[in-house]
Order: structure tokens, then sequence, then C-alpha cells
């Protein structure tokens, strides 16, 4: 038998942090209020500081029970030096006390750590028990030590000679740096944390604050948020040829910090504009230049106050230079994170690239943008650059427009960065990624060609859908005054017996069953287990096919991509090769994949080559599942040509549907392919959140009507159908539509099973008849007036509408209005050319309605208004674009004959002068 | 058994599920009418494998197979067999010629079971003896069997209301002249009391259906007599074909396409510009199947048990009902919603889908695609002329290549949605692609990730294949080529084995049935030398030549490591294993004395697994040993 030892430990440590900063006229003393015991939280509301006399103060942590006697025996003896000096111990005798006590007992000693603090006689202070005028104790110690050293880089005590120990620091400052240091010490111990008090001992006495540390559920946690976070700066162009976009941009950037506010919350952003009049940045102060930069906020936590600031953000009058911007948004991100955060780091352009850069100092422009890119490349930053080409062919200095488009190419091709070209609004909308969701492989390993023959790749998903939020359900039931009360609601399954209703079966009486016809056969999980169908994982070829025998239509899920190890430079090659053998000879490869080791099923797929076109990307697959037999329900249809006559086309009918096909076209060559998936967001989303934030401010918000710019998503571009009417009129006047007159009741049926709310927009099949016009309903909507952002277009749908005469006149009147608000307000020409489309529409739109007399007033009108207001230069800049009255050819109401239309041009003061 | 795994199981608010469920649910009720006459017997049609099979065999052939296929795709359906022009008769109405084909503990129409479905797939042994054929309608007879059958079957249907279930009568027949025999005034009488019966039938809510089956040389001549019977006229009788087949296979596949009813999913408006709407039918042509949701049982009864769902409140943990409205939190603040607000916002488009332009095939990238496509027929139920517009763009989208985009308002999930045009495509075998369009789901620019950009090479090149391994490439996918590949040939195996577990435990059979899985690929086409050879080269013009050895040396390293270890445990346990009298130490009990290393030189010598406690090592001896 060995000796058992008898084990007595009489001690614990209870943990927390104690700091005191001596000043010259004061002394912070400040504790955590956490109190703990191994992985255990005691208590989330401990006070550590106790005041021993007057101006004596001491913060204590370690062992809870020896505190506490410590305490009290100071305490004692406190009352006793009263009783016999009737005054109140000074701080420097008390510190004396302390140590002899702690001294007294130094063979089974108190297990307390102790800061005391203080001030003297003289009203000088002193942090005593440790040097330098600082001091920290306790778990956290060992953190906060160094730090404040180096912040204060206060002087050894063994200099000689000895210098002044207490800290240059003002009060309020010292109490900013004793809040930082506890809050990084929350982050990194766990004893520390929940609450910091701070007792702050003055002339005029003594105060005491209160003040929640970030870490008050568990550091754990708070530590691996930051772990993911991401730092964002956003580089906005605000320059004014941008001023017509910058609500869509409004939108999308607030949109982007409220999902971040949901789903990334220790998510940093910055904002940086350009283009603005004023100046500020910290490298123009460093360094010098960098002019019309304005940082709008620095890289921060996201909140509700940015997304208020991203709402507003400045009309800039200035023309900025893109890469100024990207160099002080840069420096924002490097100044913030240093080489930490590693491919979190994260720059955001959105801008039209009208302007020029300026001339670097040495060298040319290109090679400055090389030199940003590679340090962009060396920091782990990667940029999305939003280039906007809306309406590029008035008035633009395309030398200009190539030559960033070459810089921006550059950055493209030099580092993790990504050109977006977008023309519309709607797009522009899309083409933010809002969503920041960090990407995770979901098979790795061989894709076997056969069992000697294997390729490395990684597999992940590249299509997922973005879900509606779910929502929790609320709970009322907690009592308002229970501040911590979470409202969710639990639901709880029970499995009751069918004979007896009131008798639940516990789980370990339950037994799956599954149907096979009326029976359910029930079925043990272990059983089960030893059954079932047990693939091994593995991702094998099965045999290459024609691209043609794969129909679209079988594509049965979200979309996979194959890519090659990356780093591996044979399976890149192998997958290249492999991938555009593929491409050349229109093949596809057909492949059995179990993603992971005890999969209960295999999935049988088709892989389609993706071949790169950057070069800096390498060649990659995308793998789509293909159904099984059991999926597909083979329905017989009757041949379109088995129909009878009636049914069918005749040639004319099919000549207008060719028409129709070819003209109502989406992608028409040289312009924007429209509603490409890449750059369309989801309008659902959009007015979820956009209510959301109304909702956040006013609870009882209604939910607001659909964006404007997205309801090209949903309904057809106004100016598509206008300008494919004739078509669109001869389809519509080919083809006869009626109502079954056979089928009376069941189209009642129909009717009555529509929501309610359905049948007032005028579908359903009685609408058929009527001839409902889809146009008439898109503009129906809202357009009540002619808008910022796109006036060209609110005006065609004001026109167009057909509900009340007085639309038309509305609208010209209002368009009129928005020309002259342009013009007056325009800074050196900015907005002419907006003006000028304006003036073209409402031409067009004159001449459609016979309203020439309206525009050839408002033209002169127009003309007369700018001699007045020294504005010439909007006349000739009309005359250089040829904008001319409407002739009697163009509109039969018109007195004006052709040859005089063009004398306004030509002469325009006296033809102004007569008309006006 | 009303309880309905579906619902119970279901989270109230995902939409994907009702995406998944199809909106028809009304159930089904099927009786198959089979012609068993000696006609049906005696008519034949080759075989892949040289065997001539007869009409009638093709009939039960599909007939088992569809059930089979019901089990797992809508086993709620309910189904009858009869047969007519039978030797006995078998039926409630005692009706002579008609037998009603059926299997003990189960109703006559009823759902399929596990027993029913095996002895249906032995029908034909026992069928001469137990059944029999003979012609049911000759001269001199009063005998009307397809009047009985139609009776018989009427009768079946009697069960339960129009309203909910679908009423079907299948009729495989390839006698086109029924009454050919009769003559004069019983013909007339036999003919009109048998269309009165079929009518009555139909009036009743129960759709009559012909699956005639007819060689290539001898017509099945609809006018003579059926085309009355199922009511059809002028355009509709032109549309049915006669199920023509110079093979069995054939034969068998149109016959199994057609005995699934079609069922449309939804009725929805195409908007078309210019205010032009019509009507289209939307079908589910393909949805991924599972293996059925799981019913909780009572272990000792083997009784269904009832789900109840109670909802707590988690502060206070009081009970509640039905919670009216929603939250989420954002800004510290809970938002609430009510459900009418969420479904307001989805509402961003009136129902229905509306077409807002054409775009050229190629914008169609591989992967936009979110979930299973649907399928469009359009309909001229209620709106007249909607097929003609439907054909006209149908036909222009197919010429130049383009399709459709549109926005498909649906109240949970409205979504932007393409619509490719697919002209038929008709083989030997029948229809294999309806004509139509597919109405793909596309995704919104953040459901796509930019996963490519992910690993962006740091060079500004990134490894590109040469010419010649491209070209090494090209001519390994040219010899590992599918020939015919269609896209639905592989069973799932996974499902194949749940249901067919699932059918040896309803049948309380022992023996676990062995599945094949069709997925693997084909070792042995792989194996052949002109394959081989295509693989080698790639292999040798991509990774080079000493790519292989330095792989394998690797793995020669560290399996030799690990396997010299296995096997030197494997000598020293057979060594040792000689030692001890196993049997007589288990006898005594002794066995508990030994150490675990004792005790895994046994297991190791068998080949058992050594892992566990000591007991559980004892006991697992012991089991190997049969105690």
């Amino acid at each position: 038998m060995t000796k058992q030892q008898a084990n007595w430990s009489p001690y614990d440590n209870n943990g927390g942090t104690c700091v005191a900063i001596a000043g010259a006229d004061y002394c912070v003393i400040a504790a955590d209020t956490r109190m703990s015991t191994g992985y255990n939280i005691l208590t989330r509301d401990y006070s550590k500081i106790i005041q021993l006399a007057d101006k004596s103060v001491m913060a204590s942590s370690g062992f809870q029970a020896d505190v506490r006697a410590l305490q009290k025996v100071l305490a004692a003896r406190h009352l006793i030096y009263q009783h016999q000096h009737n005054k109140q111990m000074s701080c420097p005798a008390m510190a004396q006390l302390l140590s002899n006590t702690l001294y007294y007992k130094r063979f089974f000693p108190y297990y307390a750590f102790n800061v005391l603090g203080g001030l003297d006689n003289e009203g000088k202070a002193s942090a005593l028990l440790g040097w330098g005028g600082i001091q920290s104790q306790g778990s956290g110690a060992t953190l906060i030590t160094p730090f404040l050293d180096n912040q204060l880089k206060s002087p050894s005590p063994l200099l000689l000679p000895a210098k002044d120990a207490v800290t240059p620091l003002s009060e309020s400052e010292a109490i900013d740096l004793v809040k930082t240091c506890f809050a990084s010490a929350t982050e990194r111990d766990i004893y520390t944390g929940d609450k910091l008090e701070i007792v702050i001992l003055n002339a005029s006495g003594i105060r005491r604050e209160l003040e929640k540390t970030s870490t008050t559920i568990s550091v754990i946690f708070s530590e691996e948020m930051a772990r993911n976070k991401e730092g964002l700066v956003l580089v906005l162009d605000v320059g004014p040829s941008m001023h017509a976009l910058l609500p869509e941009i409004e939108k999308v950037c607030s949109m982007l910090v409220q999902k971040k506010l949901i789903y990334n919350k220790y998510d940093e952003v910055g904002v940086v504009v350009f283009g603005t009049a004023d100046t500020k940045n910290d490298l123009t102060v460093e360094v010098g230049g960098y002019e019309n930069v304005m940082v709008l906020r620095d890289v921060k936590v996201v909140d509700g106050d940015l997304i208020d600031a991203l709402h507003q953000l400045p009309r800039g009058s200035a023309h900025g230079d893109f890469l100024d911007a990207i160099v002080v948004g840069m420096d924002m991100l490097i100044k913030k994170y240093g080489p930490t955060n590693k491919g979190k780091k994260r720059l955001c352009l959105i801008t039209n690239a009208l302007t020029p850069i300026k001339d670097p100092f040495e060298g040319t422009k290109e090679d400055q943008v090389n030199t940003v890119a590679a340090q962009m490349m060396t920091h782990g930053m990667k940029m999305d650059c939003i280039v906007i080409r809306a309406n590029q062919d008035l008035g633009v200095n395309k030398e200009i427009v190539k030559e960033n488009d070459f810089l921006l190419s550059v950055f493209s091709n030099r580092s993790s960065s990504k050109k977006v070209y977008v023309e519309t609004a709607t797009s522009l909308l899309g083409a933010l990624r809002t969503r920041n969701i960090s990407p995770v492989t979901i098979y790795r390993g061989d894709f076997e060609l056969s069992s000697k023959v294997k390729i490395k790749v990684w597999v992940y998903k590249k299509t997922s859908e973005e879900k509606f939020p779910s929502l929790k359900k609320y709970s009322d039931k907690a009592p308002p005054t229970d501040k911590f009360a979470t409202h969710e609601i639990k639901v709880d399954y029970e499995y009751k017996s069918i004979e007896d209703p009131n008798r639940v079966v516990p789980p370990e009486q339950r037994i799956k069953g599954y149907r096979y016809g009326p029976q359910v056969v029930p079925i043990s999980s272990a059983e089960l287990e030893a059954v079932k169908f047990k693939p091994e994982k593995g991702v094998k070829l099965l045999g290459f096919t024609d691209a043609s025998n794969i129909m679209r239509q079988y594509y049965m899920r979200d979309v996979n991509i194959f890519i090659a190890e990356p780093g591996n430079t044979k399976a890149i090659l192998a997958v290249s090769a492999l991938a555009r053998a593929m491409k050349e000879l229109n093949k596809v490869a057909i492949i059995r994949c179990v993603w992971r080791q005890g999969q209960a099923n295999v999935v049988v797929g088709v892989l389609t080559p993706n071949v790169s076109e950057k070069d800096n990307i390498p060649d990659s697959f995308y793998f789509n599942v293909l159904p099984f037999a059991e999926d597909v329900r083979e329905f017989q249809f009757p041949s379109f040509s088995n129909l009878p006559p009636l049914m069918q086309p005749n040639e004319q009918q099919q000549q207008a549907a060719d028409k129709f096909v070819q003209m109502f076209d989406l992608a028409p060559s040289g312009k924007e392919e429209a509603l490409q998936p890449n750059l369309t967001p989801n309008p659902v989303l959009e007015r979820y959140y956009r209510s959301l934030e109304l909702k956040s401010k006013d609870s009882d918000a209604a939910i607001p009507p659909l964006d404007e710019t997205l309801r090209k998503i949903t309904e057809p571009d106004a100016e598509l159908l206008y300008q494919n009417r004739a078509v669109i009129e001869e389809f519509h006047r080919s083809f006869e539509l009626k109502e079954n007159p056979k089928l009376k009741k069941s189209s009642r049926r129909v009717l009555k099973e529509k929501p309610s709310g359905s049948s007032e927009e005028g579908e359903g099949i009685s609408a058929v008849g009527q001839a409902m016009d889809a146009i008439e309903y898109t503009s129906n909507v809202k357009v009540e007036k002619v808008g910022d952002s796109n006036p060209v277009q609110d005006f065609e749908a004001m026109i167009s509408r057909r509900d009340s005469p007085q639309w038309i006149t509305k609208a010209i009147q209002s368009m009129k209005d928005k020309i002259f608000d342009l013009v007056e307000n325009s800074f050196e020409g900015d907005t002419y050319e907006k003006a000028l489309e304006c003036l073209a529409a409402l031409r067009k739109g004159c001449i459609l309605e016979q309203e020439p007399k309206q525009f050839n007033d408002f033209l002169r009108h127009l003309h007369k208004f700018c001699r007045e207001k020294n504005l010439s230069g909007f006349s000739e800049y009309l005359m250089s674009c040829e904008m001319m009255l409407i002739s009697k050819n163009e509109a039969p109401e018109s007195d004006i004959p052709e040859h005089e239309a063009r004398l306004l041009i030509v002469k325009k003061e006296p033809k102004a002068e007569q008309g006006s | 058994m009303d309880i309905d795994p579906d619902e119970v199981f279901r989270d109230d608010d995902d939409p994907e599920n009702e995406f998944y469920q199809e909106r028809d649910a009304t159930k089904e009720m099927l009786v198959y009418l089979v012609d068993a006459s000696p006609k049906m017997l005696s008519t034949t049609c080759p075989s892949d494998d040289q065997k001539d099979v007869s009409h009638f065999e093709i009939a039960v052939c599909s007939i088992a197979q569809s059930l089979k296929t019901q089990i797992i795709n809508r086993s709620y359906d309910e189904v009858a067999i009869c047969f007519f022009n039978t030797r006995e008769k078998k039926n409630l109405q005692d009706l002579n010629g008609v037998y009603v084909f059926n299997v003990p503990e189960r109703e006559d129409l009823d759902r399929p079971t596990a027993r029913l479905i095996k002895e249906f797939d032995r029908i034909e042994e026992s069928f001469d003896k137990q059944i029999g054929s003979k012609y049911g309608i000759l001269p001199g007879t009063r005998d009307n069997s397809l009047y009985n059958a139609l009776w018989a079957a009427q009768a079946i249907l009697r069960k339960g209301s129009a309203k909910t279930a679908d009423k079907r009568i299948l009729l495989f027949t390839n006698e086109d002249d029924p009454f050919g025999n009769m003559k004069g005034v019983t013909k007339m009488d036999m003919m009109r009391t048998t269309l009165q019966r079929a009518k009555d039938a139909q009036d009743l809510g129960i759709s009559i259906e012909l699956l005639p089956l007819s060689r290539p040389d001898d017509d099945f001549n609809m006018s003579i007599f059926y085309a009355e019977l199922l009511g059809l006229e002028g355009n509709d009788l032109a549309e049915f074909k006669a199920l023509v087949g110079e093979r069995f296979e054939d034969m068998k596949d149109q016959l199994r396409k057609r005995i699934f009813r079609k069922r449309k999913v939804r009725r929805i408006n195409f908007i078309i510009a210019g205010g032009i709407s019509i009507e289209l039918n939307t079908y589910a042509l393909v949805r991924p199947t599972n293996p059925g949701a799981i019913t909780w049982l009572d272990s000792v009864t083997n009784l269904p048990l009832k789900a109840d769902r109670s909802f707590f409140c988690s502060d206070t943990g009081a009970l509640l009902q039905e919670p009216p409205k929603l939250f989420q939190t954002y800004k510290n603040e809970n938002i609430m919603f009510s459900a009418n607000e969420l479904s307001e916002i989805k509402r961003v488009s009136t129902g229905h889908l509306r077409l807002l332009g054409f775009k050229p095939l190629s914008c169609l990238k591989d992967y936009h695609n979110l979930r299973p496509s649907t399928f469009v027929f359009p309909s001229d139920e209620e709106v007249i002329g909607s097929t003609c517009i439907f054909i006209a763009l149908h036909r222009s989208m197919l010429r130049l290549k383009r399709f459709a985009v549109a926005f498909y308002g649906s109240s949970t999930h409205p979504q932007l949605v393409a619509l490719v045009a697919q002209d038929e495509i008709v083989s030997a075998s029948g229809q294999i692609e309806p004509p139509g369009m597919h109405m793909i789901y596309l995704p919104y620019s953040d459901d796509i990730r930019p996963v490519e950009e992910l690993h962006t090479d740091t060079n500004p090149m990134a490894p590109r294949a040469t010419e010649d391994q491209i070209k090494s490439a090209s001519s390994l996918v040219k010899r590992v080529d599918l020939k015919n590949f269609s896209v639905c040939q592989f069973a799932n195996p996974a499902l194949q084995r749940h249901y067919a577990v699932l059918q040896a435990l309803a049948l309380d059979e022992d023996e676990m049935p062995d599945t094949k899985d069709e997925t693997l690929p084909d070792e042995e086409g792989l194996a052949r030398p002109g394959i081989v050879k295509a693989l080698e080269e790639f292999k040798l013009s991509v990774y080079g030549e000493n790519f292989e050895q330095e792989n394998d040396s690797m793995d020669n390293e560290k399996t030799s490591e690990a396997s010299k270890k296995r096997k030197a445990i494997a000598e020293n346990a057979t060594k040792e294993y000689a030692n001890y009298d196993w049997l007589d130490l288990a006898d005594n009990g002794k066995l508990k004395e030994l150490t675990v290393v004792e005790l895994k030189y046994y297991l190791s010598r068998h080949n058992l697994p050594v892992t566990g406690k000591k007991e559980a090592l004892i006991s697992r001896i012991l089991t190997h040993m049969g105690k």
C-alpha cells in the first residue's frame, strides 16, 4: 500500500483584473466585476474595489474569501487608528499597513492581489505596490502591464536619478486608456469581463463609473466572431456626373450594411467619397495631395448611423481621381489592420470612370497603377470595381474612358480584383455583392477518370439560393419589465398513441416506420443502418457524351463547380486539358459522386467545361445533378403538328411571332444584356430589408412599394415596349383570343379560387377579352411626377398613361420644370447632357401626342431664359446637337415650316424674340 | 391511419416544401380492365431476347411495373385489377366472364400492397389454372362480357366520392370489334346496352380510357365500336393513336407512359406584352423522389403515433397558441412582422407569368439553375387561341435559337425564369420529349458565388493546357464515349435498396434482397485496351513520367509500414492462439481471468473487431463460439 498524502488545498482563484493609474492630481482605480472559478462564472456583478479611507481605495483580485478577510482586518486596524489618532489614515500609511499585514501572514498568505491608490496629504496621487505610477494585478495583469508600459512609457524605478513616477496623461485620457486596456483584456482573458468599475479620486472627491465591457456572454464566442470579420472600405464616386445614380448607390450600399448588421455584425466598414469639393483624409495631411477625397467614415464596426450616413451621400461638385481614392481607402485598411486580417480586407469602388486620373510625378499612369496593385496584393486586399457605363454616347471623352478602362483592367489582371460594367440602374443594384459568405468545399479529393488516372479537385457550390430570412416566432408573454427577455418561442413535439390520446410515448419506445402502400413497415435505426445503401466516397467518371444529349431542363438542383486543387499545377493542367477538349468536341462528362463518407445516396450528374476568360483564373467545370429514372414522369403530350389546324398559327401569324421574338430583345448587340442573372438583384429581399429599416425607425411603418428600379425585373421594360410598339401591335392584331363560351361555369370557379385582391389588378379571364394592356399597367403604378434618377423614363411612362387625358399636359409640364432645373443648377455644364436627353424625350413625346406648340414655345422660352441668365453655353450646346423646333412635316399641327425650324439654331436671336 | 407525416414535420414557412408538393392532391382510383380473350394471348410480337411475347403479357407486365412505380411515387392511389373474357368468374355481382384479381387482407379497390405486387408478378404461371381464358361474346349466348366488365369495374369504383378522387378505368384490349361475331338485333341490343353502361359510368364521374394494342399490319380500328364508347369525335379521334410496336420493349414503353395520368400542377396566365394573356398549364415532369416521410410507431404495438405540437414561451414557459407575429432582431431591437405583411413583401408582382423579353440561348449559362424545371403546355380550355399563340412563339424561339425571360410571380416564391422551347422528339418507342417550354428558375446576383476568383493565381497567367495535352484529352474524350446515353437511364440505387428492403420486411422475408447499383462505372469497358491506352497517354502528357513513381513511393512507404505492423500482430496472434484451449475456458467461465491482450489473440485470429472493454470482448468471443 502506498501512503496517501493528505491533500488540503484551502485556496481558490476567483480571477479578475485590477488596474490603477496615478496622475499628477488624480488617481484612477479600475477593476472588472466578474467573479469566476475554473470555467464557471459565479457572478457578473461583484465589486472588487473598496474604499479604505477618505483618500485611499483598494482593488483586489484573487481568492475572494481572503480578499474579504484582508479587507476586514484593514478596516478594523483603520478603526483602531482613528480612535487612537482622531484622524483618517493617510494613503502612504495605509500602504505601509497593507504591506505589514501581508508580510505578517507570509507563511499562510492572503491569496489576494491588491492595488492601492489614493492621494497623499498634498493632494499628490500615488498608485502603490507598483512602479511608474501604474500598476495592474490579477488574471489579466500580464496582458495589461506591457500595454500600459508601452503606452505610458513610464520610466523604470531603477533609473538614476529617479524620474517622476506619475504619468503625464490627463484624467480623461487616463480613463480612456483604462477602458481600452480592459477592452482588450476581456477579449483574451476569460476571467476578466462583464462590467468595468472605475473609481476616480481627485481634489474634488471620489467618483465611480460603471461601464459594460464587450464580453458579457462569452469570450470564446466573440473571438470566433472577430476572426471572421471582414474589413471593407466603400470607395464611392460622388462627382457631378454621378449624381443621377447616387440614389441607387445609396440603396445598394445601405442594403449591404443592413445585411452585415444582421449576419456579420462584427464586420467593419469605412466609407470614402471622392469628387467632393472638400478634402478630408489622413494622406492629404501627411503627404499632401489627394484632393477632393473625403473620408466619410473611418473603418468601424457596422451600426445604424452608417446606414443613415449612406442614405445621404454628399453630392460632390469636383472631379475626383479614383486612384487617389483607392489609395486613401488602402491607407485606411492598412492603418486599421496592419498585416492582420489577410484575405478579409476589401475595397469596393463604384465610379463611372469618366474623369482622368492625375499624371504622376514620375513614370506613367500604368506604372503607378501597377505599384498600387502590387501593394494591394502584398497586403492581401481584394477590390471590386463597379464601372457605370450609362449614356456614354453623349459628350464623353472617349480617350479618357479608354484610358481608365485600361488602367482598371490592369488592376484586375495584377491583383485579386474584379471589374464589372453596368449600364442600367437595375444592374447597378445587382452588381454589388451584398451577401458575404465564406465558401466551403463540399468535396476535396480525387476525380477518378479510371482507377489509375486521377485528378485532385475541390468542389464548391456555384449557386445557392439566398433564402428569405426565417423569422422567429414572437412571444408576448414575458413581462415588459424583463429587459433580457428573448421573446422567443420553443416548439415541442409529443407523440401520443392513437388508442389513448393521453398517453405520451417516450422517445425510446418509438420506432421509425416507412410507408409501403397501405402498410407502415417498422424498422429500427440499427436495422436500417445495417441494410441501407452505403456507397464509397469518391467522384468517378462514367463516360463522355454529346452535349446535345443532356437537355437543359434536366438540371435538377443548384450548381456546383469543380476546380483543380489550388496550387497543384499538374491538376490544373489536367482539368484545363479536359475542359478545353470537351469544349472543342462539344462533349460533356457524366460522373457519379459521393461527396462524403457515410452519405446514403449517390448523385449522378453532368460536368460541363468552363473555359476561363481571364488569364489568372484556371479552367474549371460546372456540375449539375441529373435525375434518376424514378424522378422523371413521362407524360404524353399531343404533338403540335397533330393539333387541329385552328390551333396552329398560319404563315402570317408565324411571321408576326418571328418578328416579335426577334425584336423584343433583351440582349441587343452593342448594349448590355438586360436582366443578366449575375447583375439582377432579388426584388423580394430588397423590399424586405428596406421595410426592416423603415420598421426599425417606426414600428408601424407600412410595407413600402416595390422600388421603381426593381420593377424592371418584375415587369417588361417600358422603354423596350415603347420601342417595339409597332411589332407588338402587329403581333396583337395577328392573333385572336376569346373566352371559351362553353366553360362559363369553370371560369367562374377559377375566378373564385384566386386570392382576394388579384382580381382588381385586371388579370384573370375577364381581362383577356378587354385586351388588358400591360403597358398601362406598368405606367399606372406610381409614375406621377418626373423624378431625379430617370426623368426620361418617368416622362415616357407618364405620357403614355391612358387613364386620364390630363396626364399628357401634366407630364409635359413637369418635364419642362425638370429641364429648367437641370439647366439652372448645372455646374460648368455638367447636367447639360442630361437636360438634352430630357429635351429630346420631350420633343419625341410632343410629336407623338400632337402637341408641337407646347414644345416649340418651350424651346424658345428656354433660349431666352439662357440668354437672360448668362447660360448661353447651353444654347450653344443645343445647337451643336441640332436640337430644333418641331416642323410641320413632323407634326401637322405645328405652324412652323421645315426651313424655319432650323432657323432657331442658325440665328437664334431674332427667331426666339419673335416666338416669345 | 389519418396521420400525414408530411404535415407533422413540415416547417410552416418553408416555401420549398410547397414547391415540391403537388397541388393536385386528389387521389386516384384506377381499375385495370384487361382483356384475357384468346386473341390477346395468341397475338404476339417479338422481343429483344428472341422470344415472342403476347399482348396479354405486355399488358400484365406494364401493370406490374406501374404498380411498383406507384408504391414509390404515389402510394395513396387505389387500384383494382380485373380481367374479362375469363373462364372463371370472381366478382361481387357474380357476373360471367369477369375475374377480379386480389390477394388476402386487401379490398378489391385498395392501395397496392407488397403481397399484391408479388402475386401479380407471378400471375402468368397461375393464370391458366386459376382464371383461364375464353371468348366472352359468342353467337348464341346472351353473355356480354364487356358489359359485365364495365359493370363490375363501375361497382368497384363506387367507393369514395367523385369530388375527392379521380376515377378511371383503363381498358387493355386488342379486339377492335367485340361484337363482330354477333348479328342482327342481338348485336344492336348488346351494343346499345354496353354503350349505355359506359355512358352511365361516365356520368358518375368515371373516365374510361382505352389502351388499344395492335400489330403494325393489323390496325386497331377505333371507329368500329370504341370511338362511340369513349365518346370521341372528329379531332379527338384523329389524335388517338393505337399502340403499335414492332417490338415488345417499344410497346411496353408506350404503355407505361400512357398508364400514368398527366397531373397538372396549376394553371397560370402568361402575359405577353401588348395586352395578350394566354392560358398555360404547368406540369412537374422532373422532381426528386425521396424515400417517403417517416411515420413514428409505438415499438410495442407497432401502431402509428400522433404527433402533437405545442408552443412555449421560452422566457416564461407559458403555453401558447399559434403565435401571430414573427420577428427579426435588427440593431438590437426586435422588429415585428405579421404574416400578412410578409406575404405583402413577397407579392412584388401580380401572380402569373409575365414576359420580359427574349435572349439568345447562349445567354443561358450552365450555372443558371436552382431547382428542377417546370414544364408548360398551352391550354385552350378557357381562353381559345392560347395554343395558337404558344405554338407560334414556340416555333419562332426554336428557329431563332432564343429563350424567353419572364417573371413568375407566385405568392410564395416569386422568381425570374427562363422559358426554353423544346421541340418534340419521337422515336420508335413513342414520344421521348414532349413539345412545349421548360421553365428554368434563374438565380439572382446574390445567389451566384464567385468561386472561380477565390483561388486567383498570384501569377498573372494561370497554367493552361498545351495543344498536345488538349489533343491527348480529346482522344480520351472520344474513346470513353457513352453511346445512346439517356438522362434518366439510372435507377436511384439508394431508393431501390430502400424499397426492396421495405418490401422484404413487409412480406416477412428473411433474406434481404440484393439491388444492383447501376451508377458504378463500367470497369470492364474502361479496361478495354483502347481506353487504357488513351488514359495512359493523357496521364503521360499531363503528369509527365515521374509523377506516378513519386506518388507510388510515398504511398508505398505509408502502406508498407502500417501493413508490416498489422502483419506482425496477426502472426503473433496466430502463434499465441494455439496456446489456449478456448472452448474449455469458455465453458468453465474462465475467459474473464484472461487479460485483454490474451483475449485479443482469439479475436484477431478470427478477424473480429478488437475494440471495446473486456466484457465486450468476452461476449464477442462467446457469440462467435455460438454460446
